[in-house]
């Protein structure tokens, strides 16, 4: 790099006054050998203080009323547009719910007609502090045959107030078992249970 | 009543934090304090002074509307500047794809030109009118890159850390593309600073 390409690259700095000692040397030096960069330099200063005395251009004087307005017709906007989204919402949240519920009755109401059991407290016999409430299902082979299933999981079959014979399970095919003996038998007084203190569900 | 009137002057960080806080009288400060200083700059950005002021009220509009987002950590200066140059890089590129080119954008025309009360002066004679008109103009014609970082150090005065935070480029680029700039300005206008 010869010194006129250096110069170009540090003129700045050294109109600037950023150039350490040694090279704001080499720099002057430079310029008695070289007039064309020390009239460079010197029409680099000029052009820093034309820059500098820029008349400053500035703003209208109804600047701040105008930006005053334009603020406000914002916020009042942003404020209808918030108020526009509650207000919408009021309309929309009902109607979501009504439809949220009549979805959820309609696939209760499509589920309950296969495999869910009707809800329906256990005969009153049976009903005791671990016999509290249950399911029941109806038997389709023999209309006698009426399965509850209790919360406490525990099974039993009965057509009548009173059982004639109680078989207890411990687990879910030894239940399932039980009942179909008692629909081939078709027992009408069986009750099926499972052991009290089987400790995983069964169902 | 404001600091300002009490007689000890808030810092630009202080208004923005009282800003922040609900205080519409500080955003009224700051408008007043960066108006023209912005209005100086974007005016030599883009070349038209209408297009300049619309800018400078958007850009107070975003401080408004984003006033949540600064961050003590920045500058408040840097911050508003740094809006300011990209609102006015973006109506450039606008420009460029309407290819929309007047000539009263390079500052030809006086209608385009308000300079404020104190530095007008009507018996400035015509030569030195036409010397800010040329060096306007040259301006003008640097690409946006250079033409940025001239603005912000030669005629904004502002130091080379704060323009590299606006910028978002290197300080040592910073300092270079200024060299650069000036070297281009000169050579253009070398008649005219030659003396």
């Amino acid at each position: 790099m010869d010194n006129c390409q250096r110069f170009k690259l540090l003129v700045s700095d050294y109109i600037e006054g950023g150039l350490a000692q040694q090279h704001k040397q080499q720099m002057e030096y430079h310029f008695k050998e070289c007039l064309k960069c020390a009239r460079t330099t010197q029409q680099l200063r000029n052009l820093l203080n034309e820059l500098k005395a820029l008349p400053k251009v500035a703003v209208s004087p109804d600047f701040e009323t105008i930006l005053r307005a334009r603020i406000s017709v914002e916020s009042a906007l942003a404020r209808r547009r918030h108020e526009g989204f509650f207000k919408s919402l009021q309309f929309r949240i009902p109607a979501y719910a009504i439809s949220a519920v009549l979805i959820i009755m309609g696939l209760f109401s499509v589920i309950s007609k296969f495999d869910r059991p009707t809800r329906v407290a256990p005969p009153e016999a049976y009903v005791n502090q671990e016999w509290y409430g249950g399911f029941q299902q109806v038997d389709k082979s023999s209309e006698d045959l009426v399965i509850y299933i209790l919360e406490r999981k525990t099974v039993y079959n009965v057509s009548s107030q009173s059982p004639a014979q109680v078989s207890t399970f411990d687990s879910r095919e030894e239940i399932s078992a039980g009942i179909d003996s008692a629909r081939s038998l078709q027992r009408t007084n069986t009750v099926i249970d499972r052991r009290e203190n089987t400790q995983s569900p069964i169902y | 009543m404001g600091l300002e009137e009490k007689g000890s002057k808030p810092t630009d960080e202080d208004l923005i934090e009282r800003f922040q806080d609900g205080d519409l009288y500080a955003f009224d400060l700051i408008v007043k304090r960066y108006k023209n200083q912005l209005m100086n700059f974007v005016y030599r950005f883009l070349g038209n002074s209408e297009e300049a002021e619309d800018l400078v009220q958007e850009t107070f509009l975003r401080v408004y509307r984003n006033r949540r987002a600064y961050q003590k950590v920045a500058k408040f200066s840097t911050w508003i500047y740094t809006i300011a140059g990209n609102l006015a890089k973006t109506e450039l590129r606008k420009r460029k794809r309407r290819k929309f080119f007047s000539i009263s954008d390079l500052g030809y025309n006086e209608k385009d030109y308000d300079i404020s009360d104190e530095a007008y002066n009507p018996e400035k004679d015509v030569d030195s009118r036409m010397k800010e008109e040329i060096i306007h103009r040259e301006i003008n014609l640097l690409s946006p890159k250079f033409r940025q970082v001239i603005l912000l150090r030669d005629v904004q005065q502002l130091s080379y850390e704060e323009i590299s935070q606006i910028v978002k480029i290197p300080l040592g680029t910073v300092k270079s593309r200024v060299n650069r700039g000036r070297l281009k300005l000169q050579e253009k206008l070398k008649i005219l600073v030659d003396r």
